[in-house]
């Protein structure tokens, strides 16, 4: 097998240069086509893949059975994953043709058979497969492409079907052989197994469920498929009574008169709940209704599936205490809720543990650990007779002393780490287990560490346990472990020095360990609310990690104490990696000095400053302000703030921010504002029409909310400014630009609270021109009055909400799109926006969509702009178009996750090579994956690197899938950020430098010229990482986050969505600029066809993205 | 019926000579009208003569009518939130008979909301496929009736002719992003009459069902007041009957005026004693 791998690793390669050598004689080109080829060879020597594709596939019209065109037709289909195997073919029938070398063209389609799989195109690798055989290749015999090497597994019955069963529950009838028991377990552990409502709807629609399956086969005739028959006819009185029973169990009824039936939909309690059965089963209800109705007769067929099981039926009957009430699995477990927890453990265990752990505990102990079994289980590993102990091998003595037993005796290492402490040495070793390998090897680095952290760890799921409950709290101590940083020697790397974070900060300098031990000992109080130093220690380490330079020690400590009441405004800080510790004096005396303020100038106040920020970042981020020049502004903006004497000053120190701002940013003299702010956002790249687009669906914002132009603010502050220094000023212009002001205008519909009315309509132009025509008429009296210098002042108060509304509404229309539905038919959304939060007194409130009380209804954002994609993504889920639109308490978190991710990427700067690049990386960790099926080591290998990068279980599905040449099962398992830091993982091992394949070179080329690029494909991670922009890092698989409290963090887990939408858009053909506008439609119909299944259910998500279809939506890119 | 026509006006600048082309976005107003006699028994042989249409006290050239005998396009929206689960059946009942009393001319879509609106058929005449949208209806969910009604109006905005929104809930709004307001001045702009039917939790909400009536009423439907759920199919009746005796009359509004609402009378001078249903305004 080595020997082969060796061969398919070498070989399947092309040439660097692809028209470099013809493998035959080939007939004379004609000179356009000789051009050609010389052009594609140009093309191909300078990594130009882009038009290098498009002049191939002109090569290809010209001539299409050109051994030499279809070469190259193969490498660059070959790169873009577009239909590669087929490519292949087509070259290695032209290299027969052409009377090639039986080599030559075996490795075309060797390559053919690689890609093939890769790209999950079974039948060309089928076909490929036989073409092999028949030129006696053997390297991939006894494989065959097509047919995995079948598994043998247990299988128990699923009554009335996979897709009935799983309709009811709202799971994937689809997902990979195996995992549907799994997922049944699971949503069982979801609804809890405290009495509730929804508890009580759920356990009787399943036992309503499977009484019915069973009734309904009482009246039928089983067929040889496992199916059941059952003919209703009403044309005889026996006929009526079978099927007035029949229709009954599937919640509709007879309704008789003397000459005709009524099938109708039975009002009685349950009826509901067996409707539902009725579509689960495949029946069609509207042909079953009118068929009775015309006498005919309608045959029901229901039919059951097998399914993969752990151990088998027997089994888990065996574990009930009531052996006799049940048949199967699925009753069985709906019955005891251990069983269920006990299901998911063993579903996260290889089988030689599983079978240790059944006779090591016995039935009593194994049902009386289900609990910890289920949440931590999947940390338990034993391999050979011994545990595979976290830490590894050097770690066992380590364990050895917590557990009092080593690793190589598994029973009562096992029993020990179950039973010390009522489960928090087993949630500590779990937590241990699922860190990435360094931080596992910091913490069992020694036994006295390892025993330190273990008294220090709070064992927060406690109550989960007590309570029997399968939620997992996200514990101070998890994130500390997870997100410590470090430094390049392995020690801790603590932000300006580990002396800040220690207690005692006298001059002794303090141990690692003895810091972080002491954070997570403590909390503070702030408000109502407790708060972790490790809270303050990570939010200041992230800071620190977005920085080309450390913190120094003053700076980290002010954020340290800034932290907890200013939190949520700490993306800012992440935004901006070149702030000093002036800057964060300066924000912190603005922030003093904004508090101040009091009701409507609070908000207008808040507003400006925050839309000063945000418009900073925001241009810096579109590449307009250097991290320095962005910097520079935020202190500056600062200290104008902090600097100002009474309230009424804030106007012209918004004024002048936010010119410093455009200036600094490019704007050119006399440039329109509103002309430089809708450029800047719509960038060069890409064609002129989006660049059009995009300016006009920018105005379109603007105009859907009365956002008044910038322009004529800019000039009137302008000319008060002068007028204050005694200058002269133009009083046409003046006039004509204060003609230019607009305020939105009320309308007797609106209904507006006087409240409300003074806020949201804060701008008066009529008040602005009272007192121009004032400074007017004191400066053209006899004797100029003294009182110019004041009216200017007073006429720059009067100009400043509707200041605020402009700042606000630039920073909407970045965000939001017109077709959100708040935007476009709540004309006072923007002015609605609250900055700070009147009940609690937060002046930094977080981003969030907030709801008016009553049956007035409605929404508004509240919060500052730090956060603010994330209220776009749950405004964005709302379309003009219902049909856009996401269904609110089933997927939206995870909707409102990824549309956050897309409306925080800076477009304008998003390139097609940046696409190219992360495609790249994709299809090589897949090509990885494939080629590990055949090769023992690099399976090792890939074994080894996914530890810590998915959960335990799918680790097992992966190798096991590997193993049985099942390439389909083994590629859906892996998500598209898997997949990208698998090939980091993979990029070091000693089996991927041998690796010869078009993808890798093309990929290691480009990622040089795309750095950078790749950050902008990543999700959104507010509170997985307390980040606002986009960040593609390596997070903690999806196992860990799925019985989480909370939704979000599952959800910020799958907003890497468009690294799946950037390899679609690379493979089809579109360009980058093209997918900022099809990311959002695309992401629509995504969380539609997930809209029937859990929102925890990241298994079907991740699948699907695999099935994003760019090229449907291109009807979008018209619309919009 | 939004006939955007672009009228190009060749207007002499007295002083400057320059020739200036005045682009001027005008639609068709379109207002459905049903009238009754002193018995509450329709009239359906009125012509376009017998109307009167008054614009904020400007009189208007009716330039399209219809006579109550043609077909029209009507949307069920049906509130499928959570706490409909033990009446569906009783509404999915009530929505079949619907059907098959409705003339069959009239074109009938299907659309439900919870925390948003979901289309189950377009609009279309083939009633076995809107009876099959109808038992594919499912409970559960939040409420965003207020986001619900504005989409519909917005997705019903293009189609020509009479058309109308039978509104089925049973609670207040828990989920919409947009206000009452924002979503009445929505139908408004379209113009579409709402049927409202409230009933359950919705009744006991005394602002709500007032809003709702404001909406029917000012569209120039009709609400009404479900105390049982067996109830449903009569007032669904008596909304097929008021449904098939129903005039449309249209016109280009003379009214300049930019983004004011604009307050629509509609009278039978001929015939004073005839009552007659129809939207009080709209917003342009």
């Amino acid at each position: 097998m080595k020997k082969l791998l060796a061969l398919l690793l070498a070989g399947l390669v092309l040439p660097s240069g692809i028209f470099a050598v013809g493998h035959a004689q080939q007939p004379a080109p004609g000179p356009a086509l000789e051009y050609l080829l010389k052009k594609i060879e140009v093309l191909q020597n300078e990594n130009r893949d882009f038009e290098l594709r498009d002049a191939i596939r002109e090569a290809v019209g010209m001539a299409p059975q050109d051994e030499r065109v279809l070469r190259g037709f193969a490498y660059v289909s070959d790169i873009f994953g577009d239909h590669a195997a087929e490519a292949y073919e087509r070259w290695a029938t032209a290299l027969e043709q052409a009377g090639a070398s039986a080599p030559a063209v075996r490795e075309a389609l060797a390559r053919g058979f690689i890609v093939a799989l890769r790209d999950g195109e079974s039948a060309s690798a089928g076909r490929i497969s036989e073409r092999l055989t028949r030129l006696r290749d053997t390297r991939f015999d006894p494989i065959s492409a097509t047919a995995s090497i079948e598994k043998k597994a247990s299988q128990t019955v699923v009554p009335g079907g996979r897709h009935a069963l799983g309709q009811i529950l709202g799971l994937n009838p689809d997902l990979p052989s195996g995992r549907f028991a799994l997922e049944y377990a699971l949503a069982i552990l979801r609804v809890g197994t405290i009495p509730s409502r929804d508890r009580d709807v759920f356990r009787k629609s399943l036992r309503l469920y499977f009484s019915t399956v069973k009734a309904l086969h009482t009246f039928g005739t089983r067929e040889a498929n496992g199916g059941v028959e059952i003919p209703l006819d009403l044309r005889s009185e026996a006929g009526v009574v079978v099927a007035s029973k029949v229709l009954g169990l599937l919640g509709w009824q007879i309704r008789q008169s003397p000459n005709n039936f009524l099938i109708e939909l039975s009002p009685d309690e349950d009826a509901s709940i067996r409707q539902s059965f009725t579509s689960a089963f495949g029946i069609d209800e509207l042909a079953m209704k009118m068929e009775l109705e015309e006498k005919q007769t309608f045959t029901l067929k229901l039919h059951d599936d097998r399914e993969a099981l752990i151990f088998d039926d027997a089994f888990w009957i065996a574990l009930l205490k009531q052996q006799g009430s049940t048949s199967s699995f699925f009753e069985a477990v709906l019955q005891n809720h251990k069983l269920p927890q006990l299901y998911v453990a063993f579903a996260g265990m290889n089988e030689e543990t599983r079978r240790t752990l059944v006779i090591l505990l016995g039935r009593e102990d194994l049902l009386g650990s289900t609990r910890e079994l289920a949440l931590y289980g999947s940390s338990i590993i034993i391999d050979a007779g011994r545990v595979v102990v976290p830490g590894g091998p050097e770690a066992a003595a380590a364990w050895s002393s917590l557990t009092k037993e080593g690793p190589d005796h598994p029973g009562p290492f096992v029993r020990n780490l179950l039973r010390k402490d009522g489960g928090k040495l087993f949630a500590y070793y779990h937590a241990i287990a699922t860190l990435p390998q360094r931080n596992q090897r910091f913490f069992t680095g020694t036994a006295h560490r390892l025993g330190s952290f273990y008294r220090a760890f709070p064992f927060e799921d406690q109550v989960s346990i007590d309570h029997n409950a399968f939620v997992r709290r996200d514990d101070p101590f998890v994130r500390l472990a997870r997100d410590l940083p470090f430094n390049e020697d392995g020690s801790i790397r603590f932000p300006g020095g580990a002396r800040i974070w220690a207690i005692d900060r006298s001059n002794a300098p303090a141990k690692d360990d003895e810091v972080l031990l002491t954070m997570l000992g403590r909390t503070y109080s702030h408000g109502v609310i407790r708060i972790s130093p490790v809270e303050n220690f990570l939010a200041v380490a992230h800071i620190e990690s977005h920085r080309r330079e450390p913190l120094d020690d003053r700076t980290a400590l002010t954020l340290s104490q800034l932290y907890p009441k200013y939190r949520a405004i700490f993306p800012y800080f992440a935004a901006m990696p070149a702030l000093k510790g002036d800057a964060i004096d300066a924000f912190w005396r603005a922030a003093e000095q904004l508090e101040k303020f009091e009701g409507v100038a609070l908000n207008t106040a808040l507003g400006e400053f925050h839309s000063l920020v945000q418009l900073t970042i925001i241009f810096n981020q579109l590449g307009l302000l250097s991290d320095d020049d962005a910097a520079e502004l935020f202190t500056s903006t600062c200290l104008r703030i902090s600097a100002i004497q009474r309230p009424e000053e804030i106007g012209a120190a918004a004024f002048e921010g936010l010119e410093r701002i455009l200036e600094k940013s490019g704007r050119r003299l006399n440039e329109s504002a509103d002309e430089f702010f809708l450029h800047a956002v719509a960038g060069e790249l890409g064609s002129a029409d989006f660049r059009e687009t995009t300016i006009q669906r920018l105005r379109e914002v603007l105009r859907l909310q009365s956002i008044g132009s910038m322009d004529p603010l800019l000039a009137v502050y302008r000319a008060a400014s002068a007028l204050m220094n005694g200058d002269a000023v133009s009083w046409k212009e003046v006039e004509e630009n204060v003609a230019r002001l607009t305020e939105i205008e009320e309308e007797p519909g609106d209904n507006l609270s006087n409240t409300l009315r003074s806020s949201v309509i804060a701008g008066d132009p009529q008040e602005v021109s009272a007192i121009v025509a004032s400074l007017k008429r004191q400066l053209s009296a006899r004797k100029p009055s003294k009182d110019v210098a004041r009216t200017a002042a007073r006429l720059i108060e009067e100009l400043n909400p509707l200041l605020q509304t402009t700042l606000v509404g630039w920073v909407y229309a970045y965000y939001f799109s017109p077709d959100d539905l708040a935007i476009a038919s709540d004309r006072y959304l923007v002015r609605r926006h609250s900055f700070h939060d009147d009940v609690t007194e937060d002046y930094w409130p977080a981003s969030r969509v907030a709801q008016y009380p009553g049956a007035m209804g409605g929404s508004y954002l509240a919060g500052g702009f730090a956060e603010l994609a994330a209220a776009a993504g749950m405004i964005g889920k709302t379309n003009v178009q219902a049909r856009d639109s996401i269904e609110l308490n089933n997927y939206v978190t995870t909707t409102s996750a990824q549309l956050a991710a897309v409306r925080s990427v800076p477009w304008r700067r998003v390139t097609d090579l940046g696409m190219h690049s992360v495609a790249l990386k994709l299809r090589l960790a897949r090509e990885l994956v494939v080629l590990a099926a055949f090769d023992p080591i690099l399976l090792r290998e890939l074994s080894d690197a996914t530890t810590g990068l998915i959960g335990a279980h799918r680790r097992f599905e992966l190798v096991d899938a590997l193993t049985h040449r099942d390439f389909d099962a083994a590629l859906r398992l892996l998500s598209p950020g898997d997949l990208y830091f698998l090939a980091d993982a993979l990029g070091s091992v000693p089996e991927y430098k041998k690796l010869n394949s078009p993808v890798r070179t093309a990929f290691e080329t480009s990622e040089s010229e795309a750095f950078g690029q790749h950050q902008y494909f990543g999700g959104f991670h507010r509170r997985t990482l307390a980040c606002a922009h986009p960040h593609l890092v390596r997070l903690a698989p999806f196992e860990e986050y799925e019985n989480q409290q909370l939704l979000e963090p599952l959800a910020e887990r799958l907003s890497e969505i468009l690294l799946a939408l950037a390899e679609a858009a690379d493979r089809d053909g579109i360009p980058a600029q093209a997918l900022a506008r099809l990311a959002d439609p695309a992401i629509r119909r995504y969380s539609l066809r997930m809209a029937g299944y859990g929102p925890r259910d990241w298994m079907t998500a991740i699948d699907m993205m695999r099935s994003v279809d760019l090229k449907a939506l291109s009807p979008a890119l018209e619309r919009n | 019926m939004k006939l955007a026509i672009l009228i190009s006006l060749l207007a002499f600048h007295a002083t400057a000579w320059a020739q200036t082309t005045l682009k001027v976005d005008v639609r068709m107003i379109e207002v459905q009208a049903a009238v009754y006699d002193d018995k509450g028994r329709a009239v359906t042989n009125l012509a376009a003569a017998d109307f009167r249409i008054v614009e904020d006290g400007s009189n208007q050239q009716i330039g399209v009518f219809e006579p109550a005998s043609s077909g029209m396009t009507i949307a069920v929206l049906v509130d499928t939130t959570g706490s409909m689960v033990v009446d569906l059946p009783h509404v999915k009942n009530a929505v079949s008979r619907l059907l098959s009393v409705l003339s069959p001319e009239h074109s009938v879509g299907m659309f439900t909301f919870a925390s948003h609106l979901t289309q189950l058929s377009p609009f279309t005449t083939d009633r076995k496929a809107t009876l099959s949208a109808v038992l594919r209806m499912k409970a559960g969910g939040t409420t965003a009736l207020f986001d619900s009604l504005a989409q519909l109006a917005r997705g019903t905005s293009s189609i020509n002719g009479k058309k109308a929104i039978l509104l089925l809930t049973d609670g207040d709004d828990t989920s919409s992003l947009l206000t009452l307001e924002a979503s009445v001045r929505s139908i408004q702009h379209i113009g579409i009459p709402v049927y409202s039917m409230l009933y359950g939790r919705a009744l006991e909400d005394p602002t709500l069902y007032e809003r709702l009536k404001k909406i029917s009423q000012s569209t120039g439907g009709v609400p009404f007041k479900v105390r049982e759920p067996s109830e449903v199919s009569r007032v669904f009746e008596r909304i097929a009957q008021d449904l098939e005796h129903i005039y449309l009359l249209g016109y280009y509004s003379s009214n300049t005026a930019s983004s004011q609402w604009r307050a629509v009378e509609v009278s039978l001078p001929s015939r004073p004693k005839l009552k007659l249903r129809a939207k009080e305004g709209y917003w342009p």
